[in-house]
C-alpha cells in the first residue's frame, strides 16, 4: 500500500545563520557525521582523482575548530597519503571512529581512531577476514559490526563480535549486498542487494532472508527508526530521488519526500527525537533550505541557510541544543568574497526548528 | 703496477674503507625504513615488527642514529602485536627525535587509557587475568591479550592494561589510567584450623630400589643343635635387595614411603677343611642362604637433592645353614656336620640416605645408601645395602 501526502503543510523558518568549519585545505566536503555525544564532527573532503581524506573536528557551541586529518598507516600526518581514500565514518558509542580506508591501489579495509588520541590502525586484520570491506554499521550497544567483505564474492554481510573477537558470516548470495543496518534490538538488520540490476531492501532476522521492498529503481542506504525503515528510492526514474518510509513487514510504504538530493553515501538523516527525516532538495531553486518532514507526514519545515546547493545533513543532540552540520557552496549573492568552487562544511543551530 | 702507484691505491684504499663501512650501515637503514613504509601500508606488520627490531639492532651493535619515521612505525607494529609496553618505549624514542602532534597525542591517549600493573600469582594453580568487559579498540583488546597469555604461560605480568576493571584469579583489581602502579601477588595461604579441606599431596608416585646388599645373620643368644631348638652359628654373605612401592610427599620436604620387595643373603658352605672326612662326606653340602621377602614403612625427609628415611621393617622367609659343632657346644655328634631349613620372621628398623642424581619424567633417579637390624628374638640380622632408587621427584620449588 503507498500513501501520499499531496496537502503537507510546509512551514518556512526564518534564516538560520549557519557557521562555516574552515578546513585549510582545497576539496569538496562531504558526508558529515556527528559523534553520539555532539563533541565532534567526522566529514569527507573529496579531492576527486586525487584523494578522499577523512577529517575530524571539535564542535563547541556550534563552531567547529581546526580539523584534524585522519591518514591510515603508511602515512602520517607530515607525510600525506596521496591517493588513499578514508572515508564512511561511523561512531562507536564509545567515541571511536569506524572508517573505510585504503592505500592508493590497496585494498579496502577497515580502520578505528579516536580523537585526540593515537594513530589510525586496521580494525580487523585479514586473518579474521580478508577482501574489501565496506559499509560499516554498529549495533546499537556498539557489541557488533556489521560489514560488506568481498572475500567470498560480489559482496556478503558480516558480524564481528566485540566480546568474542570473531567475525562471523551471516549469509552468502551470489547477489551483492551493500548498506546493513542494525535495528534497535540489535540482531535484525536491513540492507540492500544487487537484484537483477537494481537495489533492493532486505531484512536479515532470526537467520534467515526476507525480501522487504523492491520495484522500479534502486531501494536503498536503509536506516531505522524503531520498527520503521526510511531509505530512498528512484522508483520514479533515474536521477528523481524520493525518500519513503515502510514498516519491518513491508506492508505500510509511505513516500515522505520527493526530489530529494542524494548524499555521497549516507542513509537519511534522522532527527534526534527520532520523529523527523532530514533532507535537501535536488532542485537548485530550492537547495538553500533543509527540509524536515515528520516520519508521519503530518508536517514539513523548512530551514533556510543562505547557502546554495546544500546537501547531505546530519543531525545530533548536545548541550539542550539541535544542531544540524550539512555541506553546501557558500553564497556569491550574499557574500561575494565567500564564493568557492568547493563545497564547504556548514554547522547550524535547529533547536525549536524541528516539527 | 709501480710502488708508487700501489702506495696510491693503498692510500685510497685505507682513507675510503672507513667511509664504505658506514655507507653499508645507512644503505641498510635506509633499506629496512622503506621495507617498513612499503609494508605498513599493507598492514603487514609482522614484517614491519621484524625490520624494526633489525633497526635496533643497527642502532644498537653499530651505532646507527634511527629516525622518527622508524619510531612512529615501530610503535605502530608493536601495536599491532599487542606489545602495548613496546609501544610506549617506541613512542617515547620518536618523541625525543621529533615532538609531532601525533605522537604526543598518541602517548597522552596511552597516558589516558592505560595503567601499570604488576600481578603474580604464586598458587599452585593456574590462575587467569579476565576483564570484566573487553574494550572496543583493537589495541586494547590485543594489550590484554597479551597479557592474559603471559599469565597463562608465567604466571605473571608487569606492564600496560587498558584501564578498568579485572579479576585476577579470586582477587580483582582496577585499573586507573595513569594512576598508581596497581600491584598484586596471589599466594597459597594456609587455611584456619578445622577449615583446611582441600589437602593435596605434594608428590605422589611409584617407588622402586635395586642394588648389591650385605647380610649378616648375628650369633645366637646361644647355640642349640637341638632339634627342636636349633640354633646354629651366624653366617655373612653378599646378595641383592629389590623393592617396588609407592612414596607421596605430605609437604614439599616430608614424605612417606611403603615397599616390599626381596631381600636375599649367601654365605659359603661348610668347608672340607672343617669336617673329617676320613669316613667319607656324608652328603653334598650347599652354601649358606637366607631367601626373604620384606615390607618396609619409612618416613622421609627431603632436604633438596638428599633425602633420608628410617622406619620400621618386617621380613619372612626361609634359610639354609650348615654347621660344624664343637665339643663343649652340646651337640648330638663332634667334627660332623649339622645342617639344617628354617624360616625366618625378623622384624626391625631400616633407613638410609639417598641423593637425588636426576629426574626421569615426573620421578626422580637416586643413589642410595641404606641399611637394617632385625631381630627374630635369637639374634640380630644386620644388612646393609647401595642401591639406585627411582622415586616420585619433589615438585619444583617457585
Amino acid at each position: 500500500m503507498m500513501k501520499f501526502f499531496p496537502m503537507l503543510p510546509l512551514l518556512l523558518g526564518t534564516a538560520a545563520m549557519a557557521g562555516q568549519v574552515h578546513v585549510g585545505e582545497d576539496g569538496h566536503a562531504y558526508n558529515p557525521h556527528w559523534s553520539p555525544d555532539g563533541k565532534y564532527l567526522a566529514f569527507e573532503l573529496n579531492r576527486y582523482g586525487d584523494a578522499v581524506d577523512l577529517f575530524v573536528t571539535q564542535v563547541t557551541t556550534g563552531n567547529g575548530g581546526v580539523p584534524t586529518k585522519v591518514v591510515i598507516p603508511g602515512t602520517t600526518s607530515s607525510f600525506s597519503g596521496r591517493g588513499s581514500v578514508v572515508a564512511h565514518p561511523v561512531w562507536h558509542p564509545e567515541g571511536t571512529l569506524i572508517f573505510e580506508g585504503s592505500n592508493a591501489g590497496g585494498t579496502q579495509r577497515l580502520y578505528y581512531w579516536a580523537p585526540g588520541g593515537q594513530s589510525a590502525a586496521e580494525l580487523l586484520n585479514t586473518n579474521q577476514i580478508g577482501g574489501d570491506l565496506t559499509w560499516p554499521s554498529l549495533s546499537p550497544d556498539g557489541q557488533t559490526l556489521a560489514f560488506v567483505s568481498d572475500s567470498a564474492g560480489s559482496g556478503d554481510i558480516f558480524l564481528w563480535s566485540q566480546s568474542s573477537n570473531q567475525v562471523t558470516s551471516t549469509f552468502t548470495s551470489p547477489d551483492a549486498e551493500a548498506a546493513p543496518r542494525f535495528a534497535s534490538d540489535g540482531k535484525t538488520l536491513a540492507f540492500t542487494r544487487k537484484n537483477r540490476g537494481t537495489e533492493d531492501l532486505f531484512l536479515y532476522e532470526s537467520g534467515a532472508v526476507k525480501a522487504l521492498k523492491g520495484g522500479n529503481g534502486d531501494q536503498t542506504r536503509p536506516i531505522w527508526v524503531d520498527n520503521l525503515v526510511v531509505y530512498f528510492t528512484n522508483e520514479r526514474g533515474e536521477g528523481h530521488w524520493d525518500i519513503a518510509v515502510t514498516d519491518s513487514a513491508g506492508a505500510q510504504r509511505t513516500i515522505l519526500a520527493r526530489e530529494v538530493r542524494l548524499p555521497m553515501r549516507a542513509q537519511p538523516a534522522i532527527s534526534p527525537d527520532g520523529r523527523s527525516v532530514v533532507y535537501t532538495m535536488s532542485d537548485p531553486e530550492q537547495g538553500d533550505r533543509l527540509m524536515v518532514t515528520r516520519l508521519d507526514g503530518s508536517k514539513t519545515v523548512q530551514i533556510p541557510t543562505n547557502l546554495v546547493a546544500c546537501g547531505e545533513p546530519d543531525l545530533v543532540e548536545a548541550s539542550g541544543k539541535s544542531w544540524a552540520a550539512f555541506t553546501a557552496l557558500p553564497s556569491a549573492t550574499d557574500d561575494p568574497n565567500a564564493a568557492s568552487d568547493y563545497r564547504q562544511l556548514y554547522i547550524v543551530d535547529v533547536t525549536g526548528k524541528l516539527p | 703496477m709501480s710502488p708508487s702507484t700501489r702506495i696510491l691505491a693503498l692510500a685510497i684504499l685505507l682513507i675510503t674503507s672507513p667511509v664504505y663501512a658506514g655507507e653499508v650501515e645507512d644503505a641498510e637503514h635506509i633499506r629496512l625504513t622503506e621495507e617498513m613504509r612499503r609494508l605498513s601500508k599493507r598492514n603487514a606488520w609482522k614484517g614491519v615488527e621484524a625490520a624494526y627490531l633489525e633497526l635496533e639492532v643497527l642502532r644498537d651493535k653499530r651505532d646507527v642514529a634511527l629516525e622518527y619515521e622508524d619510531y612512529w612505525l615501530g610503535a605502530q607494529s608493536a601495536r599491532a602485536m599487542g606489545d602495548i609496553n613496546a609501544v610506549y618505549n617506541r613512542l617515547k624514542l620518536a618523541a625525543k627525535v621529533e615532538g609531532s602532534r601525533e605522537v604526543i597525542e598518541w602517548l597522552s591517549d596511552l597516558d589516558a587509557n592505560y595503567g601499570q600493573v604488576d600481578i603474580a600469582s604464586k598458587k599452585k594453580e593456574d590462575v587467569t587475568l579476565a576483564p570484566a568487559a573487553m574494550p572496543f579498540a583493537p589495541d586494547q583488546r590485543a594489550a590484554i591479550e597479551a597479557a592474559q597469555a603471559q599469565v597463562v604461560e608465567e604466571g605473571e605480568y608487569a606492564g600496560l592494561l587498558p584501564k578498568g576493571a579485572y579479576s585476577f584469579g579470586p582477587e580483582s583489581l582496577t585499573v586507573v589510567a595513569g594512576g598508581e602502579l596497581v600491584e598484586l601477588l596471589l599466594i597459597d595461604e594456609r587455611p584456619p584450623k578445622g577449615e583446611r579441606e582441600d589437602f593435596e599431596l605434594a608428590y605422589i608416585g611409584p617407588r622402586a630400589t635395586i642394588g648389591p646388599a650385605f647380610t649378616s645373620a648375628g650369633e645366637p643368644s646361644s647355640v642349640s643343635w637341638e632339634s627342636d631348638g636349633f640354633q646354629p652359628h651366624g653366617f655373612a654373605g653378599a646378595g641383592a635387595r629389590l623393592g617396588v612401592g609407592l612414596e607421596a610427599g605430605l609437604g614439599e620436604k616430608l614424605g612417606v614411603l611403603a615397599e616390599v620387595g626381596y631381600h636375599g643373603g649367601f654365605g659359603s658352605a661348610v668347608s672340607d677343611d672343617e669336617i673329617d672326612t676320613s669316613a667319607g662326606s656324608p652328603y653334598e653340602l650347599e652354601a649358606r642362604k637366607l631367601n626373604t621377602g620384606y615390607g618396609w614403612l619409612a618416613g622421609e625427609l627431603r632436604l633438596g637433592r638428599l633425602w633420608l628415611n628410617a622406619g620400621p621393617i618386617w621380613s619372612v622367609g626361609s634359610a639354609y645353614t650348615s654347621d660344624v659343632p664343637t665339643a663343649d657346644e652340646g651337640a648330638p655328634c663332634s667334627n660332623c656336620v649339622v645342617a639344617a631349613r628354617g624360616t625366618i620372621m625378623a622384624a626391625g628398623g631400616a633407613g638410609g640416605v639417598a641423593l637425588a642424581l636426576t629426574d626421569i619424567g615426573n620421578l626422580s633417579g637416586a643413589l642410595s645408601l641404606l641399611g637394617g637390624a632385625q631381630s627374630d628374638g635369637s639374634r640380630l640380622y644386620t644388612w646393609g645395602q647401595l642401591g639406585f632408587t627411582l622415586a616420585p621427584a619433589s615438585p619444583k620449588s617457585e
